[in-house]
């Protein structure tokens, strides 16, 4: 993708610094690891190789929005063991 | 979180945008897209997704 002076890695560095918390996949070319690795460095949730498979997307977009759901259940019975115990 | 979720799309290719917008649609999932990085991190905060798939 082309972006106007800035590498894929600025742009998800700049969500993270503009307080986005969405959970972020990466679409890579890359059958290397390398890039992959960046992009979960800088705290995307998971990648996927293009050309990419509609069942495997789907698959991972349930699963990273499952993980995000109990996340937020953890932090709230946490908060709530907190308050009351 | 919005029904099912919300997901946003960040690709330069419209017709792998074109597609995975009408399976995640089709999924029962909210969807927005870009075809270019440009104002891209005001237009993702306006819709607060919960999963962005990115192309870089």
């Amino acid at each position: 993708m082309n972006f106007p002076g800035q590498s894929g890695i600025d742009l998800l560095q700049k969500f993270k610094e503009q307080g986005i918390g969405a959970e972020i996949i990466m679409l890579t070319a890359d059958d290397t690891a390398e890039t992959a690795v960046k992009a979960m460095k800088f705290g995307a949730a998971d990648y996927l190789t293009k050309p990419c498979n509609i069942d495997e997307v789907k698959i991972v977009v349930s699963n990273i929005l499952e993980k995000r759901k109990l996340k937020r259940e953890v932090e709230y019975l946490r908060k709530v063991n907190s308050t009351f115990f | 979180m919005s029904g099912k979720g919300k997901i946003f799309i960040i690709d330069d290719d419209e017709l792998i945008v074109s597609i995975l917008e009408k399976a995640l649609t089709n999924e029962g999932y909210e969807v927005s897209s870009l075809t270019t990085t440009e104002d891209a991190v005001n237009k993702v905060k306006a819709k607060s997704p919960d999963v962005i798939i990115y192309w870089m």
